[in-house]
């Protein structure tokens, strides 16, 4: 049985009350997460435990969103990406509540954007899903799920679509 | 601050475009005589001076989250993965059979 649930951000969530330890990602959820997702800017899914009543208690959060990818006219890149825009999805911020620290939140929210990501990159097309780390100590976390950073010069990281197979299928209810 | 942006806007006149919303912010002494300056330098009212810097920024920011142009170096690593995609790893396959167990995902 699951002990955790993956929502869409909504009402019955307590967004007030999350603190991750870092403000960019807390205000984020706080003040912007709904905004974006009414837009259709960006959709925001939080991780609640299983059976929890309004307002539910947040332990963690991310946000995905597509990002065109334009390769320009670099010499050899046209070869495999095409001039014209192409598509991924973006993980642009995942956080996990202080208080839920060391209990694998991080890694299962990881696992639950990139199986997301890969169904829609299936069913819509897309290259891959690329990262914004809020930071180096951030790279870092990264890096351990097989992200690999661009540049030296940018905290952007990538994942081609064909790497995002798993196996193991988080359910889906 | 508000003093000195009301002076500089009669002076000049109105930045382009309506503006109807008010935004209230206060700025450290140094940082507000170095807005002056600035503007001074451009030639520019202080109040446009500080749309035009903000609004670039805004811009940057909300391009950045939804169109990502490749630089040569950066082209080139994700030409060279998709070309040879990694296998996923041991942490991420853990992750998903952690996630697996543990998580459901609501629609």
């Amino acid at each position: 049985m699951s002990s955790y649930a993956l929502e869409i951000l909504a009402e019955c969530h307590d967004r007030a009350g999350f603190a991750s330890g870092l403000e960019s990602v807390d205000r984020y959820l706080r003040e912007a997460a709904r905004g974006h997702l009414e837009k259709g800017i960006s959709v925001t899914r939080v991780l609640v435990e299983v059976g929890g009543t309004p307002p539910k208690q947040v332990v963690g959060y991310f946000t995905l969103s597509n990002i065109a990818v334009e390769a320009g006219d670099w010499p050899g890149v046209a070869k495999r990406l095409p001039k014209q825009a192409v598509s991924a999805v973006l993980l642009g911020r995942l956080a996990v509540a202080k208080a839920a620290h060391e209990r694998g939140i991080g890694s299962m929210l990881v696992a639950s954007a990139r199986q997301l990501a890969r169904e829609t990159i299936l069913r819509t097309g897309g290259i891959g899903m690329v990262v914004d780390a809020a930071n180096e100590h951030v790279v870092g976390f990264y890096t351990r799920f097989g992200f690999r950073r661009v540049s030296a010069a940018s905290l952007r990281m990538f994942l081609p679509s064909a790497s995002l197979e798993t196996g193991a299928a988080i359910p889906m209810g | 601050m508000k003093a000195i942006e009301k002076t500089a806007v009669r002076k000049r006149g109105r930045p382009p475009g309506a503006a109807t919303k008010r935004i209230n912010t206060r700025f450290p002494a140094g940082l507000a005589e170095k807005i002056e300056y600035a503007a001074a330098v451009r030639g520019v009212a202080i109040s446009a001076f500080i749309h035009e810097a903000v609004a670039e920024r805004a811009d940057r920011i909300i391009e950045a989250e939804s169109r990502w142009v490749l630089t040569r170096q950066e082209a080139a690593t994700v030409v060279a993965m998709i070309d040879k995609p990694p296998k996923p790893i041991k942490n991420m396959l853990d992750a998903a059979k952690l996630a697996a167990r543990h998580v459901v995902i609501r629609a």
